[in-house]
């Protein structure tokens, strides 16, 4: 024991050593209090935590700097869930004595082992949360959570009570006993768990007494054994059948049941699966189909577009032909050079002859179709002196040289009628039918009211 | 008969760590021995 004004060592005398001070009433005073310390330290071995509470806190209220009380105070926090209650007092302890104290040993016990006190601190913060619940109301979600709380920190008395009253309110009697059985386990005397049980018991015993005192006549449990049979009744034998539970049985019944589980899957989860799976290639497959009908539709058009321009190159190839080698212009061109040459030369009949042939409106050059009709000019001359030449051979009876005059004649000057009629009478002297017949048509086509007609009508008609 | 509100209205919040500075900073109440030292004193100072 030390004094209380100096701190020394007190000895058995009333007064301080040290100091002088009467210490008589001090040294009773702190009698008290270690006499409260010893009765709440032997309801704490007998598991009476609320009594032994009670006797503590009487002790540190006589002496706060009973360090002994307050260290255990904190023990039975600990023990009962409480534990910033614990830490609050073994801080405190600490303060008040540094060296030599197991408060320091209990604080870093509880430092070391950080992740369980973050569950009991969890804990704390849900049973806060529950209790907010229940006076707010919300029964059911009070429950959920004190539920939890319980489960993780199943020494919290606070929780366990305010969950048995809740069962109470709920009259599930069963839940409530078995959470105020818990807290009796860990704190014996606890008065809450113990009158709330009393109050079970007392419910418990009225409902029992409605039933057994009632005035009514209790129901009889018929033994249905008992009652004899009748003709509709129908008697079913008491079985001895008994489902086997053995191992093997329960391997069985297991392959079996996946067996059964594969089976559902494969009948009825593939086939789907599959169909989908067909689905989606019918429609990849017509996607396909139309690309590679409307890939031929442009396939066709384009050997269509390839033909047209082919022919319109080969057209346009003999077209080029026509003009440039020697059956086109050049053919032209070569038969006029070659009637101005024989013209030049004065030959007029070789002249008019080349000519002949000649279409003036395909001559490629204005110069050309120039040429072409001052050569022409003599033409009608040329057509003259022909037949002139014709009817002095016709009447020497030189009838092929008369006719070739007479048709050079006729085809110089289409409007000659008479070179087309003696061209067909030398031609019948010389009994060529089928020239004679020609020439006799021309003048039946060309001429058909000439006086030569009726001569060409009768002639053909014999012939 | 156990009367539900008036036994949730005894219930308290239990303490929380954040808490824990407030609570033992407010634990300074003088104690039996304090009342006696001053009752000693001022007897000696008369």
């Amino acid at each position: 024991m030390k004094c209380y004004k100096c701190g020394s060592q007190l000895t058995d005398e009333n007064m301080c050593l040290k100091c002088g001070a009467d210490v008589t009433l001090y040294k009773t005073v702190v009698k008290a209090s270690n006499a409260y310390y010893n009765l709440g330290l032997a309801k704490a071995q007998l598991r009476d935590l609320s009594g032994a509470i009670e006797s503590l806190r009487t002790s540190l209220t006589i002496n706060k700097n009973n360090i002994k009380a307050r260290n255990l105070l904190g023990l039975i926090y600990c023990e009962m869930g409480d534990i910033v209650e614990a830490l609050s007092e073994w801080v405190l302890s600490k303060n008040f004595k540094q060296e030599k104290n197991m408060a320091s040993s209990y604080i870093t016990n509880i430092q070391s082992n950080q992740g369980k006190f973050e569950s009991v601190i969890q804990t704390i913060k849900k049973y806060n949360q529950s209790l907010k619940y229940a006076k707010g109301g919300n029964y059911d979600m009070a429950v959920i959570q004190l539920k939890k709380v319980v489960a993780l920190n199943p020494k919290f008395i606070k929780a366990q009570q305010l969950l048995a009253l809740l069962h109470i309110k709920e009259k599930e009697y069963s839940k409530a006993k078995k959470c105020l059985n818990n807290i009796l386990k860990i704190d014996k005397n606890n008065t809450v768990a113990q009158r709330y049980l009393r109050e079970i018991g007392l419910i418990e015993d009225i409902s029992t007494k409605d039933v057994s005192e009632s005035f009514l006549p209790r129901r009889k449990v018929k033994d249905l054994n008992s009652i004899p049979l009748r003709g509709n009744d129908v008697y079913l034998p008491p079985t001895t059948y008994k489902e086997p539970s053995n191992g093997a049985i329960t391997v069985i019944n297991i392959l079996v049941g996946v067996l059964v589980g594969a089976a559902l899957v494969w009948f009825l989860i593939m086939p789907s699966r599959y169909k989908g799976l067909t689905n989606d290639y019918n429609k990849s497959i017509v996607e396909y189909s139309e690309k590679l009908s409307s890939g031929n539709v442009e396939l066709n058009t384009i050997t269509k577009q390839l033909q047209d321009v082919q022919a319109e190159r080969d057209s346009l190839t003999k077209k080029v032909q026509d003009i440039s080698g020697t059956d086109g212009n050049n053919k032209l061109l070569i038969a006029l050079i070659d009637s101005a040459n024989a013209y030049i030369a004065n030959d007029k009949i070789k002249a008019a002859e080349s000519l002949v042939n000649i279409d003036v409106s395909t001559l490629p050059s204005e110069n050309a179709k120039a040429l072409y009709n001052t050569i022409a000019l003599a033409m009608p001359t040329v057509a003259n002196d022909l037949y002139t030449l014709g009817t002095t051979s016709y009447y020497k009876n030189n009838f092929t040289e008369a006719a070739d005059y007479f048709a050079r004649s006729y085809k110089l000057d289409s409007t000659k009628v008479d070179a087309a009629y003696y061209g067909a009478k030398s031609y019948e002297k010389l009994e060529q039918v089928d020239n004679a017949k020609k020439y006799y048509q021309y003048i039946l086509t060309n001429f058909p009211t000439h006086r030569y007609a009726a001569e060409a009508t009768t002639y053909i008609s014999k012939h | 008969m156990i009367n539900f509100d008036d036994e949730i209205k005894k219930f308290q919040p239990s303490l929380e760590v954040e808490e824990a500075e407030d609570a033992i900073y407010n634990n300074d109440f003088p104690d039996v021995t304090d009342i006696i030292n001053k009752i000693i004193n001022k007897l000696s100072d008369k």
